[in-house]
């Protein structure tokens, strides 16, 4: 699977879907097409970056309900919301849920295509994100567990010689094991250490 | 007294009050001559039975000589009744007998009082008696006959011949035997009494004068003749009391009708023109309560523009026995305008004779207003649920035209970015292009569909008065009107005749051309919005114009089309559905906006429109 930014569409009427395809690919977006709700679901998402864009009025499931499952499911898919008459509340609603957009049919490709491009953008750093913390999981993985229990006093903000007496040994000792997981977390400060800490959401220790 | 005595004392009581009888009867029928003529007969025979009794019972001749002298007076009354009552009942042709007569006794009678002691002796010496029903009585005895005399009796003779002449006719007539009968007895009985009067009085023979009897004779003849009159006379009035009361109960019961249907009676005699009216027919036309009516006075108060179909029809109900039903419009002097609906048929020869008109008027003001609410209602409620129709409808046709419209603008953009690209998909742009026309043409149906389900089905229709239509239109349109300061000129044709359409469509027509023309002068200065509306009779049809000094408009055509609209949030459909409503009854409908400005709408509508196959 590539890492090349995924437009998926979804839209029950075939022709429409088709049109929109058609537009997207000819201005360069790489595009998934679904004409029910449930192919979409079922379907094994890309790693990459990627948005939805998705008709409201759709039967069975509507557009609403579409992104509800997403969010259970926790694929945080930036959803552009089409809709054949833009009625008011349920463009709050869309957009309470995190929608990206909310256009009107028939809709300009001036306006489509600045929504997908923003959509992606937002998969993008999304994405971005996500695999810097997978990497420096990655790294807190690798520390043993004594370190990890330093680690947790340190983020505390004790010193070295209350961290010794807490865990019943010489400052020495700690001050080696601080060493080295800063060293193999790659870290320089304790100011840094703590960002870190509350990033992967290690707490601190009591 | 002897039985002479108490028979002529009865034959005057007898004759008095006969003579009481027919004074009474001819005091009550002035007309009746021969009623008086009987009274004077009837006197005379008691003046008769008088003197000639005072002769009968004379003692002396010269007492005989004055009885017989005042006896030539009450004969000469009863000679002018005899021939009064001949020449009235019998009526001779040669009425010169009768004066002749007449002319004769009067010179007898004056011959009486001028030659001697009476008409009959110059002289009279002696008298005898004679023994009659147990009585003695005087009768002349010795004397000189009067040459004067043969006045007298030549008097007589001319009655007779008068008779005769009077009985001829009568049966020359066709009278039948009662005449002829009639005129025998008189004849018989004058002629008895001339015999006696030539026998005694020329000394042939010695009997008493007994003239009365004779009279009597006649009269009765006479009498029972006018009797038959006087009953007739009698059961006719009978009759005719009779007739009165039924008339008055039917008289009672029509008016009784008349007021529980509070309908007005009237009449028109065509010849002279004049009318008779019922206290509610002049109240309905506003006529004066009392006073001689002309039929000028009722058409009058007619509407001016129902007064030329009024005029008509009561021509051609003249003309025949058909009965018509019609209603119009009265104007009272206050202005004040009612609906009279009005049945009449004419009665009387049909031929060119005198002939009368009857016809009864009911108000239907208070009827018609209600009708006309309700009709108003349902158009209000019709329009509502059209309005209504229509909103849902647009909601709907948003939606069906969307996805089409959708599509197409998404393949467009996306073929023009097929087409930026080097080389350019052409295959791609082919197919997108094939996919716009089936979008499109899926738009059409759209509307094709739509189209259909507005189409409104047959105009239900009726006699139709325009001017009675604009009428309405603009008492719904009347405040805004006001309001607007739009001055309204109104010339509508006076017989305008009636087209076949349907009430509502042709109102709400007309309610729209009127509302477009005050609309479009609504950007004038105020005292400079006019609007007029005139209407004109046609070959085959009416033509109504409606005319406003407002802006004009660009395309007189264009202004009928669907969803074209001059006014800012107008929905483009009034004059579309204008001119469906028109097309559907036949008629046209077009604009016309000179340089000048202002605009022309014509509205064409045929008398009978033929029914229009969609």
């Amino acid at each position: 699977m590539t890492d090349e930014p995924m437009v998926y569409l979804l839209d029950d009427e075939p022709e429409m879907l088709k049109a929109l395809t058609r537009l997207l690919r000819a201005e360069g977006f790489q595009v998934q097409g679904f004409s029910s709700a449930r192919a979409f679901l079922g379907h094994a998402h890309q790693q990459g970056p990627a948005c939805l864009v998705l008709d409201v009025a759709m039967p069975y499931i509507d557009g609403l309900a579409v992104q509800e499952r997403l969010h259970q499911i926790n694929a945080e898919l930036p959803i552009v919301f089409l809709t054949g008459h833009g009625d008011i509340p349920m463009s709050v609603r869309a957009m309470k849920a995190g929608a990206e957009n909310f256009l009107t049919k028939p809709v300009n490709a001036a306006e489509l295509l600045p929504a997908i491009r923003g959509a992606l953008q937002r998969a993008a750093d999304r994405h971005s994100e996500r695999e810097e913390l997978a990497a420096l999981r990655k790294r807190l993985a690798c520390l043993t567990p004594r370190e990890r229990e330093v680690l947790g006093h340190v983020i505390a903000g004790k010193m070295n010689k209350q961290i010794a007496a807490d865990l019943g040994t010489g400052e020495q000792n700690i001050k080696v094991h601080r060493g080295r997981l800063m060293r193999k977390l790659g870290l320089r400060s304790v100011a840094e250490l703590v960002r870190l800490a509350q990033r992967l959401g290690v707490p601190p220790a009591k | 007294m002897s039985w002479i005595t108490i028979l002529y004392l009865m034959m005057a009581a007898l004759s008095a009050t006969i003579a009481g009888i027919y004074l009474a009867a001819w005091l009550m029928q002035r007309g009746a001559w021969a009623y008086l003529m009987f009274v004077l007969l009837a006197l005379s025979i008691a003046g008769l039975a008088g003197m000639e009794l005072w002769m009968l019972r004379a003692q002396t001749p010269a007492e005989y000589a004055t009885a017989l002298r005042w006896f030539q007076v009450p004969v000469w009354f009863g000679f002018v009744a005899i021939v009064g009552l001949v020449t009235l009942r019998l009526r001779p042709r040669f009425l010169w007998l009768g004066w002749l007569a007449v002319g004769l006794r009067t010179v007898a009678v004056a011959a009486t009082f001028l030659s001697g002691p009476n008409l009959n002796f110059t002289e009279l010496t002696e008298i005898e008696h004679v023994m009659l029903l147990g009585a003695p009585v005087a009768l002349a005895g010795e004397g000189v006959p009067n040459p004067w005399m043969l006045t007298g009796q030549a008097a007589l003779l001319s009655m007779m011949l008068f008779i005769l002449d009077g009985g001829v006719s009568a049966w020359r007539r066709g009278e039948g035997v009662r005449s002829l009968a009639l005129a025998i007895s008189i004849f018989v009985g004058v002629a008895v009494g001339t015999a006696q009067a030539v026998l005694v009085f020329w000394n042939f023979a010695h009997w008493p004068i007994l003239v009365t009897p004779l009279f009597v004779f006649v009269a009765a003849a006479m009498g029972s003749e006018l009797s038959i009159g006087l009953l007739r006379a009698a059961r006719a009035e009978r009759d005719a009391q009779a007739k009165d009361a039924a008339l008055s109960v039917s008289e009672q019961r029509l008016s009784l009708a008349a007021e529980a249907a509070d309908a007005g009676f009237w009449g028109l005699d065509a010849q002279s023109g004049a009318v008779w009216a019922t206290a509610k027919t002049r109240e309905l036309f506003a006529l004066p309560a009392e006073g001689a009516l002309s039929l000028g006075d009722f058409l009058e108060r007619v509407h001016r523009h129902d007064q030329a179909r009024v005029k008509q029809l009561i021509a051609a109900a003249l003309r025949s026995n058909e009965r018509y039903r019609t209603e119009f419009r009265v104007v009272d002097p206050g202005g004040r305008v009612r609906w009279l609906a009005g049945l009449g048929r004419s009665v009387g020869p049909t031929e060119a004779g005198p002939r009368t008109l009857m016809g009864v008027s009911v108000d239907m003001t208070a009827r018609k207003a209600m009708l006309d609410a309700l009709r108003r209602q349902r158009a209000r409620l019709e329009r509502v649920f059209r309005e209504e129709t229509l909103s849902e409808l647009s909601v709907a046709l948003a939606h069906e035209l969307n996805q089409p419209l959708a599509m197409i603008l998404t393949n467009a953009e996306a073929a023009q970015a097929l087409l930026a690209q080097t080389p350019p998909n052409l295959t791609e742009v082919k197919e997108i292009l094939a996919d716009i026309a089936s979008a499109d043409r899926r738009a059409a149906d759209v509307i094709r569909h739509l189209r259909s389900l507005l189409e409104r089905g047959e105009p239900d229709r009726e006699d139709l008065l325009l001017d009675d239509a604009i009428d309405r239109v603009i008492q719904l349109l009347g405040n805004d009107i006001d309001d607007q300061c739009v001055t309204l000129d109104l010339s509508l044709a006076a017989d305008l005749p009636s087209v076949q359409a349907d009430r509502i469509l042709i109102e709400q027509v007309l309610l729209n051309l009127l509302n477009n023309a005050c609309a479009a002068v609504a950007g004038n200065p105020a005292g400079d919005r006019r609007v007029s509306v005139a209407t004109r009779a046609q070959a085959d049809g009416v033509l109504v114009e409606v005319t406003d000094n407002g802006c004009g408009v660009s395309d007189p055509e264009r202004i009928f089309e669907t969803f074209y609209s001059t006014t800012p949030g107008g929905l483009g459909m009034g004059l579309a559905i204008v001119r469906s409503i028109v097309n559907s009854h036949g008629g046209r409908v077009w604009a016309e906006s000179p340089a000048s400005g202002g605009a022309t709408l014509h509205l064409y509508l045929p008398l009978t429109a033929p029914h229009h196959d969609r």
